[in-house]
């Protein structure tokens, strides 16, 4: 399951690259600015504001999922049992349907088409989320698939995964763009209901591989916005022998529209970071030998 | 190789002509109009070229010259800076009806006084039914006319100004000096033989060549003498120097090939002026001047004779004199030419004869200063080749960061063997230049309008081929159609009613053509354009006789993205899926998508059908073949020089649609596309406002899906870019391969940026004034944002902008 192929992104990874966000993440980031990379499910965007109300929607509502109300319409999410039902109905696009099924075949035939410009600009394809490695199958055939195009991978990652699955595809890979968001135990789990052990024990199998590795560190305010908790995570990313280059990710609310859209909430406020914390991480990393950037 | 990296700023003198050229409003001249009135009065029986060459002599020797404060290139193009001559041989009719308009124009106004008005009245009643309007009118079948009258072909442009869209050949100017060309004149002259009817044709052309030449010698003579008066008065010893030097270069020109740069310059800059003065047509272009003028420039640096930067303020000036050639046209044709563009284009880079970079120190100093002074003039444009070298590409990405879209890239790669497919010999297809916007040209050796013909508006014809041939604006039936779109019953059907109606519209656009070459040709030849385009002379041939060596010319047609939009729409939603039934489209499009119904249906042909831009097959491949439906019949024509001397005589295709993307859509009802009625074509080659959603480089794919090798009259592709986008280094070389890949990989044709934020945009329609110098460009060219209609601004602000 994915839910996006966006050529032409310059800002994960290095050249021109094409970007393929696989839907369902292990995580659930308070901050998190994709929340419809989250499930694994096909899921309804709805966009009141685009309805001309030409009543499609309800023409096909078998269970009332879409309704009139108050000369506007309504959804009622928890009636929504196939959401494939509504792809395509909407003329204006007020209702859209995130997540689709593509073969391997469709993805190879979208990414094949800016194989130029990948090989004037050492670009290539990033695998992003979601988790890429929480379809471990898919990964794996799509990965090897690139390869024969002699296409160059870039993996995000947040690692919280089985070990074995990460395994499958590494060979294919590049650079692995691994978050590394907190040392923290609890705090993790708390902000990501996440297992930080198996995090961290998949950097250290990362680091047996020799793999390629670019750490990736969102700063949230709230969560590990101290130059305490930084300078540890920075620490830990030091002392790993295939890792020279961190990447800073501050936090920002670009996402926040979205969960309206899927009529979720979104709980996390003040999570904007100031200038100084994030400068004086980079010049810590400098100072332990890593390469810092803001953003990636 | 590049000589120095420093970003030299302008000068003191360029800061004060340059704000003295910006803030003087546009006026009109009359000087250039009475002249000519005159001498066409007295001379009633003069032969025509005759007759023209004298009028040019009376405008040069009479009209008012100045010299401004601090210019060290000098000439100007009328009586006072902005102020634009008048052309009454070509049309008088519009002048007269617009008087009272022209400071009231939503863009593009000019200024006059009353008694500029009242002289423009007493001049007009001697050109009345005398004019290249009215005699093409005259000349025009019935049937042809009808159609340019409804408005799906306009060649008002045509009929109304001079051709130009041409490079005279500078290089041999420099090489032969004036008195070069009256020698060789002179030496054909000799040898006719006056008992033969072509032979005594010749000699009218001989003897008016002879006369204009002697006439430009004595305007610049007439500078030499103002710069030294002007010296003796003068208390600032230094400015004293600079008049003298002036003086004595004006001396040296008149009639010897130069010596220098800077003479070089001046003659060059001479020659350029005169061209706009004989005649109003636009896009006269310098052609490759970093090639022509390197030899002086090498040679003064090596002996020391030149600074940098001195040569630095030498082509500011330059730039700053061209900013001063002023056109005016009627409202109608402005709307197509926004932004009261010249087009005077000056082409860089690109490869020598040997197949190098020919990039050099020049080619840099050209950049750079046009960088600088950041004005409208010239049009520069790059020649892009595989071997182009990364620091010059980081140099033009610097002055493009600037914003004011230039410099715009050619493509070698593609241009130069479709040339030489063409019949064009490999040394001159080597030398092509960028002429006006974007379309190209073999400097010196091609005759007019290598693009600019009549303008085809491809959604009437569209509209009118699923309505059974009835042009849905005027309610007439020029060319019986195969039905309406409720009578097919395929696709197919659909396709040939297409195929159909392109062919009657492309015989016509010909047609009209035909009637407006044949009329420019026995009334109005250009006989200094002539002196210097290959092989005039030899021949005895005016250029619009079959004069140039080369003879390749293309219309415009507008309505690209719209015309594959409306066809894929329709293919998968109406046939294929069957989700909009064929009277639900009618009726749709009947009523402007009027009511929910209506917007139901547009919605659909706007979110789910294919749009050209996304590198989608479907709609990209389909736009290309009706395009090649209309470039196949245009295999069976050719221009009125056929068999009169030039390679060629051919027609291509073009899309180099300057602004008339929307007063062409200001003409067309509601289309398939989900366009609503009246509202703007899509520009150029670029994909309609908003519906490229993936991104550049799909946008690119696209693009190189046309039929780029037989639209030789330029593919023109827009892109606005955030400023952001470009800022650092690293996104400069991103830009960079993206480029690379377009030209090198794809064959693109050509493509320029606007590195503006839609947010300024919007802020400088509100704030006019706090914008005065805001650029942007336009089409193929860049223009004043504040001198431009609100609904070129719209359309301007509602083009698509990519980050990086």
């Amino acid at each position: 399951m994915i839910f996006n192929i966006q050529r032409f992104s310059t800002h994960d990874g290095k050249g021109i690259r094409t970007n393929i966000f696989f839907k369902g993440c292990p995580l659930r980031c308070k901050w998190c600015n994709n929340p419809e990379s989250q499930n694994m499910q096909p899921e309804i965007f709805f966009t009141p504001s685009k309805c001309i109300l030409c009543m499609e929607c309800v023409k096909s509502s078998k269970n009332n999922e879409f309704y009139l109300e108050n000369e506007k319409i309504a959804l009622h999410r928890e009636s929504v049992k196939t959401p494939e039902i509504f792809r395509d109905i909407c003329p204006t696009k007020a209702i859209e349907v995130v997540g689709n099924k593509a073969t391997v075949e469709n993805i190879i035939e979208e990414v094949i088409k800016d194989l130029p410009f990948f090989n004037n600009s050492d670009g290539g394809v990033t695998v992003s989320g979601g988790e890429v490695f929480f379809q471990p199958e898919l990964l794996e055939a799509l990965t090897k698939a690139l390869k024969k195009h002699n296409i160059n991978i870039s993996a995000e990652t947040c690692l919280d995964v089985p070990w074995n699955n990460i395994k499958r595809s590494a060979q294919n890979i590049d650079v692995f763009l691994a978050d590394l968001k907190h040392i923290d135990h609890s705090k993790f789990k708390e902000f990501t209901n996440g297992n930080l052990t198996q995090v961290l024990s998949n950097f250290i199998e990362l680091e047996h591989l020799g793999a390629n590795v670019i750490v990736r560190i969102p700063v949230i305010n709230g969560f590990n916005a101290s130059e305490h908790e930084m300078y540890s995570i920075l620490d830990f990313a030091a002392g790993l022998s295939n890792v020279s280059e961190v990447n800073l990710l501050p936090y920002h609310s670009f996402g926040t529209g979205k969960y309206t859209l899927l009529g979720r909430i979104y709980d996390l406020h003040n999570g904007s970071v100031d200038d100084e914390l994030i400068n004086n991480c980079i010049n810590y990393a400098k100072k332990i030998g890593l390469k810092a950037n803001i953003g990636g | 190789m590049i000589a120095t990296n420093n970003d030299l700023v302008y000068s003191n003198r360029i800061k004060k002509l340059r704000d003295k050229v910006l803030d003087t409003k546009p006026s009109v001249c009359t000087e250039r109009a009475r002249f000519y009135t005159e001498i066409y009065r007295k001379n009633e029986a003069m032969p025509v070229p005759i007759k023209r060459a004298l009028a040019l002599e009376e405008t040069l020797k009479n009209m008012s010259i100045y010299i401004d404060e601090g210019e060290l290139i000098v000439g100007n193009h009328s009586s006072k800076l902005n102020a634009a001559p008048f052309f009454p041989e070509y049309a008088v009719e519009w002048m007269l009806k617009e008087l009272d308009e022209f400071d009231k124009r939503p863009g593009d106004a000019f200024y006059l006084t009353e008694k500029t008005k009242e002289e423009i009245r007493q001049i007009c009643p001697f050109w009345e039914g005398r004019t290249t309007l009215d005699k093409g009118y005259a000349l025009m079948p019935n049937e042809y006319k009808e159609v340019h009258r409804a408005g799906i072909i306009r060649a008002e442009g045509n009929l109304t100004s001079g051709d130009a869209h041409i490079a005279v050949n500078y290089e041999k100017i420099l090489a032969l000096g004036l008195n070069g060309y009256l020698d060789s004149v002179s030496h054909h002259r000799n040898t006719l033989d006056l008992t033969d009817y072509n032979d005594l044709k010749k000699e009218q052309f001989y003897k008016s060549l002879i006369i204009a030449l002697k006439a430009l010698q004595q305007f610049i003579k007439r500078f030499e003498h103002l710069s030294l008066e002007r010296s003796k008065s003068e208390s600032d010893p230094k400015r004293k120097l600079e008049l003298l030097k002036i003086s004595e270069n004006c001396s040296y020109i008149s009639e010897n090939p130069p010596n220098d740069f800077y003479q070089g310059l001046q003659l060059v800059y001479f020659v350029q002026l005169v061209l706009q003065i004989e005649s109003n047509g636009h896009s006269v272009s310098f052609g490759r001047m970093d090639q022509y003028l390197y030899k002086f420039y090498k040679r003064d640096k090596a002996a020391n004779l030149i600074t940098e930067a001195f040569a630095m303020e030498l082509l500011e000036s330059t730039w700053v004199k061209l900013m001063s050639v002023k056109k005016i046209r009627s409202w109608s044709h402005t709307k197509f030419s926004a932004g009261g563009p010249l087009y005077q284009n000056v082409t860089i880079g690109g490869q020598t004869t040997t197949r190098e970079d020919a990039v050099n120190d020049l080619s840099l100093l050209i950049l750079k200063s046009v960088g600088n002074t950041k004005l409208t003039q010239p049009n520069l444009s790059v020649r892009f080749h595989q071997n182009l070298s990364q620091d010059f590409m980081l140099e033009c990405m610097k002055v493009i960061e600037k914003g004011f879209g230039m410099p715009a890239f050619n493509n070698d790669e593609i241009v130069i063997p479709q040339l030489i497919n063409l019949g064009v010999e490999e040394d001159d297809a080597y030398n092509y230049s960028a002429i006006g916007c974007i379309e190209i040209a073999v400097p010196g050796k091609w005759g007019y309008r290598c693009t600019g013909m009549s303008f085809l508006n491809f959604m009437r014809v569209f509209m009118a081929s699923i309505n059974d041939g009835i042009d849905n604006i005027s309610g007439k039936v020029f060319h019986k159609g195969k039905g309406t779109l409720n009578d097919f019953k395929s696709f197919e059907e659909l396709l040939d009613a297409w195929k159909d109606q392109i062919a009657y519209y492309a015989k016509v656009t010909i047609a009209i053509d035909t009637a407006i070459d044949t009329v420019l040709e026995e009334n109005v030849p250009d006989i200094l354009c002539s002196t210097f385009v290959d092989n005039c002379i030899p021949r005895g041939k005016f250029i619009k006789e079959g004069g140039s060596k080369y003879d390749f010319i293309s219309g415009l047609q507008v309505g690209i993205a719209n015309l594959g939009n409306s066809l894929v729409a329709i293919k998968k939603l109406v046939f294929e899926e069957k989700r909009i039934s064929s009277s639900e489209l009618t009726d749709a499009l009947d009523n402007d998508f009027e009511g929910i119904q209506g917007e139901k249906i547009r919605q659909i042909l706007l979110n789910y059908a294919p749009k050209f831009g996304n590198d989608d097959d479907d709609v990209d491949l389909l736009l290309k073949d009706a395009y090649m439906d209309f470039i196949n019949e245009l295999a069976q024509y050719h221009t009125t020089r056929f068999g009169r001397g030039p390679i060629g005589c051919k027609y291509y295709a073009g899309t180099s649609s300057i602004s008339s993307n929307v007063p062409s859509g200001a003409v067309v009802k509601a289309t398939p596309d989900g366009r609503k009625a009246y509202m703007p074509l899509a520009e150029g080659s670029s994909p309609s406002s908003g519906t490229d959603i993936l991104g550049p480089t799909a946008v690119f794919k696209s693009i190189s899906k046309l039929p780029v090798e037989k639209i030789l009259g330029g593919i023109l592709l827009n892109q606005k870019l955030n400023p952001q986008s470009i800022k650092n280094e690293s996104d400069k070389n991103k830009l960079i391969s993206m480029l690379r890949t377009f030209f090198t990989d794809l064959k693109g044709w050509h493509v320029q940026y606007n590195i503006v934020s839609r947010e300024t945009l919007l802020d400088a329609k509100k704030n006019p004034e706090q914008y005065r110098d805001l650029i942007i460009r336009v089409a193929g060219y860049s223009a004043f944002f504040n001198t431009l209609s609100p609904d070129t601004q719209d359309d301007i602000i509602s083009r698509t902008e990519h980050s990086i």
